[in-house]
C-alpha cells in the first residue's frame, strides 16, 4: 500500500539522519528530517472534507492512497496566499501514517551537525513552540527544524468537528 | 528459515490442525465408529505435536503427546468413545490452544496446571505411558504406542560425496534409529559405464523406517546435509499397510506392481495389451495373486482419499496490496477510455476505444478474479459453531443437532472474520431461548432432539446467512410487553410482526425468564446488529409460533467495491451507495413545506420526507439551494426515509472503497472515499451516519 518507510542499512542512515530537506514558508526557512519525507509532488487541488479544521484543505488521490493534507501556512496562523507554480505538497511518512504538507517552495537539502542544531527558543508570548524541535544555524542562516512526528499527531487534527 | 518465521509457519498451521481436532472429536461424537475420522483426529494430534518439538515448544509437544496418547487407544478400540471422553478431549483441546498461545507470545504456562490436564488425560490412557500394550489388545502393524513409521526419501547433490558426506553413512545412521522396512535406491541416473564420474553420487533412496524415536531425533541424521540436498521425511504411520506408502496414489497399479517387485515388467506391458485393467488382467494370467492384487488396489486407493487440493498459503498484507493495485488499474483504465472519448479524429478515436474497451473488460475480469482470492468459504466458521452447539446444549440439558447447508459459499475474509461472533451469539439465542427442553418437546409432540439449521447462500449480488431453529418462535406478547415496560414501545398501538421483531435489536431488551449464563441479558442483539451493519449488511428475524424462529443476515458479497452513484454538490462529487437509493426527483415549488420556517418536507408522491441540505450539513459552498432547480434524492436510513438536497446526479460508477482513517480519521458522514476516473478523490456517503448528523444531533 505504498508508503514504505526508507529502509537503508544502518550505516546510511545514520548519515541520513542529519540531513534535512528546507522549505520556505512566509519568507522563513523550515526544515524536516529527510527520513520523514516520501516524496514531493506538485500542488493538486484537493477533495473538501466535510467539517474538519479549515487547515485541512482535503484529501489527495496518491496513487490510490487517500492522502489527507495540511496546509502548513493556514496551520500556522500565517497569512494565506495564492498557490502558484512553486507550491508543493511534501508527502510525510510518520509511523505508516502519511500526510501531505502544502509549502510555498522547496529549496535544498543541508545537512546539520549536532553542534548546528541549538534547542528551541522561548518566545514571550503568541508564538507556540510546540511543532518545533530546534533551531538550525547553517551559512548564518536560520532554519526552523520542524518536528514532523508532534505535527501529525496533532490533537487538533483529530478533533472531531474542528469548525 | 529464521526461528520466528518457523513458529509463524507453526502458528498458521496448528491453527489448521485443531480446528481439524475439534471438528473431528465433535463428528466422532455423533459417529463413533468412523475410523476415517479416528484416523485424520490422530493424524492432526500427531501433525501438532511434531511441529511444535520442531520449533521448540516442547511443552506443547509433550502435552499434545498426552491426548495423542488416548487418540491412540481409541484407535485400537481400547477405549470406547463417550460424550465424557469427548468432552475431556475437547477441553484439553481448548487448553493446548492456550498454550500455544502463550508460547508463541513467550509467556509461561502454569506447570501445575499443565500437570492437572495431563492427569485428567492420563484417567483415560489406563495405564502408564510406556509400560507397554494394554493386555488382551491387538497391536496392529506399525500402531504400536509411540512407534511410526517414516517414508524418508533422499536426493543427494551429485558431488555430495565431495563434501565429506557419504549416504550410506546416513543410511547405517537410520538404521540405528529403528528398522528399516524397506529401502529402494533409484538407479537410473546413472549414465553407460564409460560416462560414470566416481565422485559422483547419481543414486536417490527412500527407506521406509519403522522408529520409535522422535521425528526430531530422525531430523537430526540429515542436520548437515539437509540445507544442500532433497530430504524429505513423511510420517505415513497411519497410512502405512503391509508396507505399502503414500506415493502409490500418483502410479498406475501396474508400475507399482512392477516396482515393488511382484511382478516383471514384460508381464505388465503383455497385460497392457488386453483391453482390461491392468490388475484384472494381471490376476487372471496367474501373475500375481488376487489377494495382493486388491491389497495393493487398497492401499492406492487410501493414498489417492488423502492427496489434498494444492493450496498456498498468502498473506492477506499481499492480497491486499494486490487488490488496491488492480483497482488502481481499473481506475486509470477508466480515465484512459475517458480521454479516448474526447479524441475528436475519428479513426484514431474508434479505434482508441475499441482498445480501452477490451482493457476495461479484461481490468474488470482481472479485478473480480483478484477479489475471489480473498474470498473463502464458510465452512470453517460453521464447523467452529458445531462444537458451540454441542456444549451449550449439553450444558442446558437440551438436544440439539445441528444442520448445515451451502458450506461452500465464499465470503470476503475480512467479512467472514466479522461476522463470526454475531453468528455464534444468534445461534445461543437460539439455543438458549428456541429450543425446548427435551421434556417440553416431547409433551408438544415435536421430536425430542431439536434440530438448528444453518445455511448459506448467494442471491443477487449479496451472501445470506440463515440460522434457523425448530423451537417455539418468538413470544410477540412478551417481546411488546417488555419493550413497553422498557418505554421503547406505546402501549396501545398496534405493531406488526416485523416492527415487534425489530424491537428485539434495540438494546436492553431480553424476554428469557431467567437469565443464564449465555444469553439474556439483553445485551447482544443490539450489538449483533451493529456488527453486521458495519460490514454494510442487515439482519432480520421471522418467527412463527411453536414451529421456529429465523435469524437471515444478508451481507455483500464484498466490502471493497460498492455500486454508487455519484453526485454533485458545489465542486464536490460524492458517491452514494446505491443500495440505500430509494429514487431521485427534482420536486415543485408546491412540494416543498417548512415547518415552522425551519425543517424542511418534501412531498414524495403522499410521503412527507424531511430534506436534509448535504451542501448545508458539510459545509459546502453551492449555488444551487432552491429545491426546484437541484435534485433530491431519497435515501432509505435506519429508523427513516428522507431526502437529501444535491445538485446534480452525475451518474453510476463501481466505487473501489478506500479508507480514509488509515492516512486521517474517520469523517463524520462518510463511510471512506472512491478515486473517480479523472483521479480526484470523492467521498462515500454513509447513509446511517448522515441520519444521525441531520436528526439526531440537530
Amino acid at each position: 500500500m505504498g508508503g514504505t518507510p526508507m529502509a537503508q542499512p544502518n550505516d546510511t542512515a545514520k548519515a541520513l539522519s542529519n540531513q534535512f530537506v528546507t522549505f520556505q514558508l512566509g519568507g522563513e526557512t523550515y526544515g524536516i528530517s529527510i527520513l520523514k519525507l516520501n516524496e514531493i509532488i506538485a500542488y493538486q487541488s484537493c477533495t473538501t472534507i466535510p467539517n474538519v479544521p479549515n487547515f485541512i484543505k482535503g484529501v489527495l488521490n496518491l496513487r490510490g492512497i487517500v492522502v489527507p493534507v495540511i496546509d502548513l501556512r493556514d496551520r500556522f496562523g500565517m497569512e494565506l496566499k495564492e498557490y502558484d507554480q512553486f507550491t508543493v505538497i511534501m508527502i510525510l511518512d510518520v509511523a505508516g501514517r502519511i500526510m501531505g504538507l502544502v509549502v510555498d517552495a522547496v529549496s535544498d537539502v543541508i545537512a546539520l551537525n549536532k553542534d548546528d542544531i541549538k534547542p528551541r527558543p522561548h518566545f514571550s508570548t503568541g508564538i507556540s513552540t510546540e511543532f518545533i524541535y530546534g533551531m538550525g544555524i547553517k551559512d548564518n542562516k536560520f532554519i526552523i527544524l520542524l518536528d514532523v512526528d508532534k505535527l501529525l499527531s496533532d490533537e487538533e487534527l483529530n478533533m472531531v468537528d474542528g469548525v | 528459515m529464521a526461528m520466528d518465521e518457523l513458529v509463524k509457519v507453526f502458528m498458521e498451521e496448528s491453527e489448521d490442525e485443531i480446528r481439524e481436532l475439534e471438528s473431528g472429536l465433535i463428528r466422532l461424537e455423533e459417529d463413533r465408529e468412523d475410523e476415517d475420522t479416528i484416523n485424520r483426529v490422530f493424524r492432526a494430534a500427531h501433525t501438532i505435536k511434531g511441529s511444535a518439538g520442531l520449533v521448540g515448544f516442547e511443552a506443547v509437544s509433550n502435552y499434545t503427546h498426552s491426548i495423542e496418547n488416548i487418540l491412540d487407544r481409541i484407535r485400537k478400540k481400547e477405549l470406547s468413545i463417550t460424550k465424557k471422553l469427548i468432552s475431556t478431549l475437547l477441553t484439553s483441546v481448548d487448553f493446548l490452544k492456550r498454550m500455544i498461545a502463550a508460547q508463541s507470545e513467550g509467556e509461561d504456562i502454569d506447570i501445575a496446571e499443565v500437570e492437572e490436564s495431563v492427569q485428567t488425560l492420563k484417567r483415560f490412557t489406563g495405564i502408564a505411558q510406556g509400560a507397554g500394550e494394554a493386555p488382551g489388545a491387538k497391536p496392529k502393524n506399525g500402531d504400536k504406542t509411540g512407534e511410526k513409521v517414516l517414508s524418508i526419501s533422499m536426493k543427494f547433490r551429485p558431488d555430495i560425496l565431495a563434501t565429506g558426506q557419504d549416504p550410506i553413512m546416513l543410511i547405517q545412521e537410520l538404521k540405528d534409529l529403528g528398522e528399516i522396512l524397506e529401502s529402494r535406491a533409484y538407479t537410473n541416473a546413472i549414465p553407460d559405464f564409460y560416462n560414470i564420474v566416481p565422485t559422483t553420487c547419481y543414486t536417490t533412496w527412500e527407506i521406509i523406517l519403522r522408529t520409535t524415536r522422535s521425528l526430531t531425533d530422525v531430523n537430526n541424521v540429515f542436520i548437515f546435509v539437509v540445507d544442500e540436498n532433497e530430504i524429505a521425511i513423511v510420517d505415513i504411520s497411519s497410512q502405512y499397510k503391509e508396507g505399502v506408502d503414500l506415493s502409490l496414489a500418483e502410479k498406475p497399479i501396474g508400475e507399482i506392481l512392477v516396482e515393488k517387485g511382484l511382478v516383471r515388467e514384460d508381464d505388465v506391458l503383455e497385460a497392457l495389451k488386453e483391453h482390461k485393467t491392468t490388475g484384472q488382467a494381471l490376476v487372471e494370467k496367474g501373475k500375481v495373486s488376487r489377494e495382493t492384487m486388491e491389497k495393493m488396489a487398497l492401499a492406492q486407493s487410501q493414498s489417492r482419499k488423502i492427496t489434498k487440493a494444492a493450496t498456498i498459503r498468502v498473506d492477506t498484507d499481499k492480497l491486499d496490496k494486490l487488490v488496491n493495485l488492480v483497482g488502481e488499474m481499473v481506475i486509470s483504465v477508466a480515465r484512459m477510455s475517458q480521454c479516448a472519448s474526447e479524441i475528436t479524429e475519428s479513426t484514431l478515436s474508434r479505434s482508441l476505444q475499441g482498445a480501452t474497451s477490451a482493457l476495461e473488460r479484461i481490468s474488470r475480469d482481472l479485478q473480480e478474479q483478484v477479489m475471489r482470492v480473498r474470498m473463502v468459504p464458510v465452512e470453517g466458521t460453521f464447523n467452529r459453531f458445531r462444537r458451540v452447539v454441542r456444549d451449550l446444549s449439553f450444558e442446558l440439558g437440551k438436544k440439539i443437532e445441528i444442520k448445515m447447508s451451502g458450506t461452500e459459499t465464499e465470503l470476503d475474509k475480512n467479512v467472514i472474520e466479522q461476522i463470526s461472533d454475531p453468528l455464534k451469539h444468534m445461534i445461543r439465542n437460539s439455543i438458549d431461548h428456541g429450543i425446548e427442553s427435551p421434556e417440553e418437546r416431547r409433551r408438544l409432540g415435536k421430536p425430542e432432539v431439536g434440530t438448528i439449521w444453518l445455511k448459506a447462500f448467494q442471491r443477487e449480488g449479496n451472501i445470506f446467512i440463515e440460522i434457523s431453529d425448530d423451537g417455539k418462535g418468538i413470544d410477540k406478547k412478551k417481546v411488546l410487553a417488555k419493550a413497553i415496560e422498557k418505554g421503547q414501545a406505546e402501549p396501545g398501538r398496534s405493531y406488526s410482526d416485523k416492527e415487534i421483531f425489530d424491537m428485539l435489536f434495540a438494546p436492553g431488551l431480553s424476554t428469557a425468564e431467567k437469565v443464564s449464563e449465555l444469553s439474556g441479558r439483553g445485551v447482544g442483539m443490539d450489538v449483533v446488529k451493529r456488527n453486521i451493519e458495519e460490514l454494510r449488511g442487515s439482519v432480520e428475524i421471522m418467527s412463527e409460533d411453536g414451529k421456529g424462529s429465523t435469524f437471515r443476515v444478508k451481507l455483500p458479497l464484498t466490502l471493497a467495491i460498492i455500486d454508487g452513484m455519484m453526485v454533485k454538490v458545489g465542486d464536490e462529487v460524492l458517491t452514494i451507495p446505491l443500495s440505500v437509493i430509494d429514487k431521485s426527483v427534482r420536486p415543485s415549488r408546491t412540494e416543498v413545506k417548512t415547518v415552522e420556517g425551519k425543517g424542511e418536507l418534501v412531498d414524495i408522491r403522499g410521503d412527507y420526507l424531511p430534506l436534509v441540505r448535504l451542501y448545508d450539513l458539510f459545509h459546502l459552498p453551492s449555488d444551487k439551494t432552491d429545491p426546484t432547480e437541484a435534485l433530491v434524492v431519497v435515501l432509505h436510513g435506519e429508523a427513516s426515509r428522507f431526502g437529501i438536497l444535491v445538485d446534480d446526479v452525475l451518474g453510476q460508477t463501481q466505487a473501489v472503497i478506500k479508507s480514509i482513517d488509515k492516512n486521517f480519521k474517520k469523517i463524520e458522514g462518510t463511510s471512506g472515499a472512491t478515486i473517480l476516473g479523472n483521479g480526484r478523490v470523492s467521498l462515500i456517503l454513509d447513509v446511517h451516519s448522515i441520519e444521525r448528523m441531520a436528526f439526531l444531533e440537530a
